[in-house]
């Protein structure tokens, strides 16, 4: 399940606003072994793991998982590290195109992170978030949006 | 800073080129589109550190900004006439950060953040993503392009004929021109586009159309198209009389509005709706159209003068919004 804190409200002290220091210091070798890992960098970056530190561009050629897009980063971070739980992490510095992975991993594990955008979230794919703002849950894209403009707006007008 | 500004350059064997029309720009998109790669290219490229990037053309000066709200200050403070780049740095979202930008407007700014800025009044134009493809060399080439690139600014989410509420932004002008020639519909204002979403959503969203101006509108326009509201977002009311066939001899207006990026001093103006309003206040001011922001002027409603404005109305907004004369 997916525990979503809209823009404000959790703990300060758990916030990762950006990936990419906390995946330069938490990256374990065996995070690119495992399928979903492979199909989200394949998925996203449209690149190929070659082996635990060496993925392969089309692009860029042969980089390290540290050259990644912030977006892949906070994904495979999500998925592999075991100390998710202990931190808030920002899922805005997801695009679009990580939106499905999200719902996926959370299918997997029990996530709890902060969204300071409407992400795309799809009906295709797992659907149960609670948003913590409002200890509301929903179910499919439309409750999703309207309770993140809830907990939004309700924030600050009689709304 | 006036005029469209381009930085063009050589980054990880890659080529960007990215055009900035207006003074503040931000950039949503995907992840893994080469973002952070611009960016941060360009800072290497600033600090010599990587021979092999380089600039290949720049209208101006740029910076990136380090994340370092103290030191980002004194950086911000120090440049005029400037391109400065933020990527996904947390405090451009603060009022604090708009309030730095406000003073020191002869700067473009170019932001790198999902997160609507809602502190910042930047247009619906100016939201972009990135576009990469390979050129005519061969050359991996990546450049901006409009999110929300509409015709006639409309947004029309509901599938009926009419509206029930016309929500407008404005609660002097515009709201009088609108509830004047709207008939059997509702006309409400949100009294600034900060009230337009949570204003819409008391009400039945799907039953009701906003008319904002667009070009401040960038930070809410995500939120209203995922709830499922309609929008007009012409630039300005503004806008759309100076556009209009009322001022069509006026050979100053017509110059201008040829070339806004070159006419809109951002020293002056740090969004473009503020410019069409002194435009129309300047060159009516002792006239029977003299034009005032807090009161509309009664000479605009003559049926001459309405049906003049209605007309630069795209036709498929003026049937929705249910305008008198239409009918």
């Amino acid at each position: 399940m997916l525990n979503l804190w809209i823009i404000d409200g959790f703990d300060e002290e758990k916030y990762v606003y950006k990936p990419d220091s906390y995946f330069r210091t938490e990256f374990k070798n065996d995070w690119l072994k495992n399928e979903m890992s492979r199909a989200i960098i394949r998925d996203i970056e449209k690149a190929e793991v070659i082996s635990d530190r060496i993925i392969n561009s089309p692009v860029f050629g042969d980089i390290t998982p540290w050259e990644l897009s912030s977006g892949t980063k906070l994904l495979l971070i999500l998925l592999n590290d075991k100390n998710t739980e202990g931190y808030i992490q920002n899922l805005s510095m997801c695009g679009d195109n990580c939106a499905k992975w999200i719902q996926r991993i959370s299918e997997k594990k029990d996530i709890t992170a902060r969204l300071g955008h409407i992400i795309d979230f799809t009906d295709e794919e797992y659907f149960d978030m609670l948003i913590l703002n409002t200890n509301i849950h929903v179910y499919n894209r439309k409750q999703y949006v309207r309770a993140y403009t809830e907990a939004e707006y309700g924030r600050n007008t009689d709304y | 800073m006036v005029g469209i500004q381009i930085i063009e350059a050589k980054i990880d064997g890659k080529r960007f080129k990215i055009e900035l029309t207006r003074n503040i720009s931000v950039i949503v998109d995907n992840s893994a589109t080469g973002k952070s790669t611009f960016a941060q290219g360009l800072l290497g490229i600033k600090s010599g550190n990587t021979p092999t990037n380089k600039i290949i053309r720049a209208s101006c000066n740029y910076v990136v900004l380090t994340g370092d709200f103290f030191a980002d200050t004194a950086i911000v403070n120090s440049c005029h006439n400037t391109v400065v780049i933020a990527d996904e740095i947390r405090y451009t979202t603060s009022k604090e950060f708009a309030d730095l930008i406000k003073s020191n407007q002869s700067n473009y700014y170019l932001i790198i953040n999902r997160e609507p800025l809602k502190n910042l009044p930047y247009s619906i134009h100016s939201i972009f993503k990135l576009k990469a493809e390979y050129d005519e060399n061969g050359i991996y080439s990546i450049y901006n392009e409009e999110v929300y690139n509409i015709d006639v600014d409309l947004i029309k989410k509901r599938a009926h004929d009419f509206f029930d509420t016309i929500l407008v932004e404005d609660k002097k002008s515009g709201y009088q021109f609108y509830e004047n020639i709207v008939e059997d519909t509702c006309v409400k204002s949100s009294n600034g586009n900060g009230n337009i979403i949570s204003d819409a959503m008391q009400c039945d969203s799907e039953s009701i159309m906003v008319v904002a101006d667009g070009a401040a509108f960038g930070p809410y326009i995500k939120e209203a198209i995922e709830n499922n509201i309609s929008l007009w977002l012409p630039e300005s009311f503004e806008y759309l009389l100076l556009t209009s066939d009322i001022f069509k001899s006026n050979s100053k207006i017509k110059k201008v509005l040829n070339n806004l990026s070159n006419s809109i001093n951002s020293d002056e103006y740090l969004s473009w709706e503020r410019f069409f309003t002194y435009l129309i206040e300047s060159e009516t001011a002792g006239t029977q159209l003299a034009y005032r922001k807090d009161s509309l002027n009664k000479n605009y409603l003559t049926s001459g003068n309405v049906e003049a404005i209605i007309k630069n109305i795209p036709p498929e907004v003026a049937e929705l919004l249910n305008l008198k004369t239409i009918r």
